[in-house]
């Protein structure tokens, strides 16, 4: 399955690092200014970093999907 | 050539006149994902006729908040209503939720088309209508609905809807149910505790349809 990441938007992104900082897991990081995820597979999409960004620069989007009841 | 160009209009029963005069009046822009291009206020100028895509049209408190009006799905048309009554500026503001190509026509050609074109009226009347039949039921939701059952009815039907759209934020979730992002997750958390549904990272899975429609009916 494919490991969904929160997508950053780097038109809006101004590197403040805001959400470097609040990742409780050190998935993003800042390289040469710009906002990069340097441990992508720690990323538990908790939405902190959707959360503290004041540009809405970051979007951690959900699917609505569903599957049968077991048993 | 209309037939090439614009599907969706072909779907509707227009006369070869009015297809005829959009051709030569409606041209057509892609709009990216995420991508806002109307601002509220701003001098209106054209109408928009949405060929594929979904559209967002909101208001945005003065504390930034989102009010989401409504989602545009295609055949559908926005920013009409500010023509109409005759507004200098835009209702709202536009943003595309995914790729999407939009129809524009400019405002005095919109108007004009609804003088001369009978067909192309009975068009806007049938969107009205839509939306004046979704806004109620939005309003009966607000009066007799509580949020929770809001969110339950909202996951119940994106999941069961086109699926056009690839995402939701909690933050465009409380939007499109008249609260705030905190409740929508507070709600969720909730949810899965008692095991109505799962969070696997971006998948909201709908575990038990039975109890949850239940609780939408009582």
């Amino acid at each position: 399955m494919e490991w969904a990441l929160p997508v950053i938007d780097e038109k809006k992104c101004i590197a403040c690092g805001d959400c470097v900082a609040i990742c409780p897991t050190n998935a993003l990081g800042l390289l040469h200014g710009k906002l990069v995820y340097r441990n992508p597979r720690n990323c538990t999409f908790c939405t902190l970093c959707e959360q503290v960004c004041l540009q809405k620069a970051v979007r951690c989007e959900f699917v609505i999907t569903g599957y049968e009841k077991e048993g | 050539m209309l037939d090439q160009k614009y599907s969706i209009i072909l779907r509707e029963t227009l006369s070869n006149e009015t297809k005829t005069f959009l051709d030569a009046h409606l041209n057509r822009c892609h709009i990216s994902k995420n991508e806002q291009f109307l601002w509220e206020g701003d001098p209106l100028e054209v109408i928009y006729w949405v060929l594929t895509g979904f559209i967002k049209v909101f208001h945005l408190s003065r504390d930034g908040r989102e009010q989401v009006l409504g989602i545009i799905r295609p055949g559908q048309f926005f920013n009409t209503v500010s023509v109409l009554q005759h507004e200098d500026g835009n209702h709202a503001h536009a943003a595309a939720m995914c790729d999407s190509e939009l129809g524009i026509l400019k405002a005095d050609d919109f108007l004009y088309m609804l003088e001369h074109f009978r067909d192309f009226s009975t068009l806007i009347l049938r969107d009205f209508a839509g939306k004046l039949a979704h806004l109620t039921a939005l309003v009966e939701q607000l009066s007799l609905s509580t949020t929770r059952q809001r969110l339950i009815r909202f996951l119940l039907m994106d999941r069961r809807a086109d699926q056009g759209i690839q995402g939701w934020t909690q933050e465009e979730i409380a939007a499109q149910i008249g609260t705030v992002r905190d409740v929508v997750s507070r709600l969720l958390g909730m949810l899965v505790r008692e095991g109505l549904i799962k969070v696997e990272r971006q998948r909201i899975i709908l575990v038990d349809f039975d109890r949850l429609q239940r609780e939408i009916e009582e």
